[in-house]
């Protein structure tokens, strides 16, 4: 989660100084997490890199008008979106896109391998239980556990209702506890 | 139904969405089913352990992002275009100095003519990803006021340096200090936390000085007002709590103190707060620009004045640093404020540009 006020002084430095090392700091907080985000959608790092430098060129060129934003957040991951979705249709030669398509890269997903919390078998049974999910939920549940997104914003991006926003999450969340569970009464035996 | 309910009622909980009727309703539930409460609870912590984002891949992204910005013909000026009157060290791999910027340094105030550097390295923890941290130094012979990110504000004495996280004052509090600073902090609910010469002082709004110089013997922590809370590295346990006009004193040679079982030097005594005849309070007397000692070895006030003055002095003779005297500088030069410590006690004293030699 990338904490507001600190992303409202790197916005404002860019913004009102052409500050370069904000700019590049900004760059570093969001890099891998938009990545992620678009591979889901381009299905390639490749394009994916490609789309996230584009996003951040506009950055660049628009930043006079940065700070007159509301969301930020919300609107680089919106920016995003946008570009990786003409990325994938130029590759594609397609005309139309589907939130159907999406792919989530699950290792994306779970826990820190540092955290020993959560051992490795764990790992395996949450991963397993969330590459069960429908991909759609999967991207959901990612936006709003890693990428700090409220179920308003994540139904504004990916143009679906509140209402599927929260039964998605319901299911996600009821499959994965699941999955913990059933791990732990395992270890218990 | 309920237990939909109930998976629906989690999820909100714990991303954040959830109503105070609707937290109540889950807790209701919870009260009806131990299981329920025993997987919430095993979800909520797998919610807090999330990925981390490295920035290692990042940095290689960036450099390749400023190439294809330069090959489309942005204009981004590069590091090093400008001048700037602060600087940003970038320390670690990379040791390239960055740019300028105000906001860092927002409410920075140089109180003497000096050169601040503001310093932002990274650490490699194994809990947490890698956090930056601003080092803010006030350079020898002169002093620094600042207004951290949460308005408390340090007035950071000569030859001394304050460190605090880039998440400060949002999910933390946490500082660290070497050499001596004057803290008056906002209240807030997220503890203040100072670390300094293995220790740790912990407050929540009040106003008090630290002095934690490492080639000093002891660690002051003098209260002002309010009340702060103090705990030894090596005894985490045992906290001690100082009530306005106190201050602890804690002798930094521990270990010694211990294998030589010495007695002479306690380990932590706790005094009240040393007052002029003016009740001026010696401890904070150096925020208003006064070097002030109240019946204090001649030994422990040279150490002050080298910090003062930016520079050493040296004793010739051990009875001399061992005789106490009073006084207060404001304005001095180190000539003058010799010459006055010479009416109280007879000494002789050589300076050799930086060095001053005291002498019988």
């Amino acid at each position: 989660m990338i904490a507001t006020a600190l992303l409202r002084r790197l916005i404002d430095r860019i913004a009102y100084q052409e500050d370069t090392a904000a700019y590049k700091e900004l760059f570093l907080l969001y890099h891998k997490r938009l990545v992620n985000f678009a591979m889901t959608i381009t299905h390639s790092k490749e394009s994916a890199e490609e789309v996230v430098s584009d996003v951040f060129m506009k950055i660049w060129t628009n930043r006079q008008t940065l700070s007159t934003i509301e969301n930020f957040h919300l609107y680089i991951y919106i920016v995003t979106k946008n570009l990786s979705i003409n990325q994938l249709l130029k590759e594609k030669k397609k005309t139309t896109f589907s939130l159907d398509e999406i792919k989530v890269d699950v290792k994306n997903i779970y826990t820190d391998p540092e955290q020993l919390m959560i051992t490795a078998e764990m790992q395996k049974r949450i991963s397993a239980a969330v590459l069960s999910l429908p991909p759609k939920c999967q991207l959901i549940f990612k936006l709003i556990r890693e990428d700090g997104f409220k179920y308003k914003e994540v139904a504004e991006l990916l143009h679906l209702s509140l209402k599927t926003i929260e039964n998605q999450m319901t299911i996600a969340l009821k499959k994965i506890t699941e999955s913990i569970r059933f791990d732990l009464v395992r270890t218990m035996n | 139904m309920s237990q939909s309910l109930f998976w629906n009622l989690l999820a909100k909980k714990i991303a954040g969405e959830a109503t105070p009727q609707e937290l109540q309703e889950l807790e209701n539930l919870m009260k009806l089913n131990h299981d329920w409460a025993y997987q919430a609870e095993h979800i909520q912590q797998f919610w807090q352990y999330k990925t981390d984002t490295g920035k290692q891949e990042s940095e290689f992204a960036f450099e390749q992002h400023l190439q294809r910005m330069k090959e489309v013909g942005i204009d981004f000026p590069q590091p090093g275009d400008f001048q700037p009157d602060l600087q940003i060290n970038s320390s670690g791999k990379r040791k390239k100095r960055i740019a300028y910027s105000v906001s860092i340094a927002v409410g920075l105030i140089l109180l003497i003519t000096g050169m601040v550097w503001l310093t932002s390295h990274k650490k490699k923890s194994p809990f947490l990803s890698e956090q930056k941290f601003s080092e803010v130094s006030s350079p020898i012979r002169s002093k620094t006021k600042l207004v951290l990110p949460d308005s408390t504000v340090v007035w950071l004495n000569a030859g001394s340096k304050l460190t605090y996280s880039e998440h400060f004052g949002i999910t933390n509090r946490n500082t660290s200090l070497i050499g001596e600073a004057f803290f008056d902090v906002k209240k807030g609910t997220v503890p203040f936390i100072i670390h300094a010469n293995k220790m740790q002082i912990k407050v929540l709004g009040t106003a008090f000085n630290v002095r934690a110089y490492p080639d000093e013997k002891t660690t002051e922590t003098s209260l002002i007002r309010g009340r702060v809370e103090i705990r030894l590295d090596k005894k985490p346990d045992r906290p001690f709590f100082l009530e306005p006009n106190e201050k602890l004193v804690v002798s930094n040679e521990q270990e010694e103190v211990k294998t030589k079982l010495q007695n002479k030097d306690p380990l932590v005594v706790l005094k009240p707060l040393t007052r002029t005849v003016d009740s001026t309070v010696v401890e904070t007397s150096w925020v208003h620009n006064e070097l002030v000692f109240q019946d204090e070895n001649f030994h422990d006030i040279a150490m002050k004045m080298e910090k003062w003055y930016g520079v050493a002095i040296e004793f010739r003779d051990e009875k001399l640093a061992n005789e106490r005297l009073s006084g207060t500088f404001t304005s001095e030069t180190i000539d003058e404020a010799l010459t006055a410590l010479q009416l109280s006690t007879k000494f002789h004293y050589i300076i050799r540009g930086n060095l001053i030699t005291i002498t019988q």
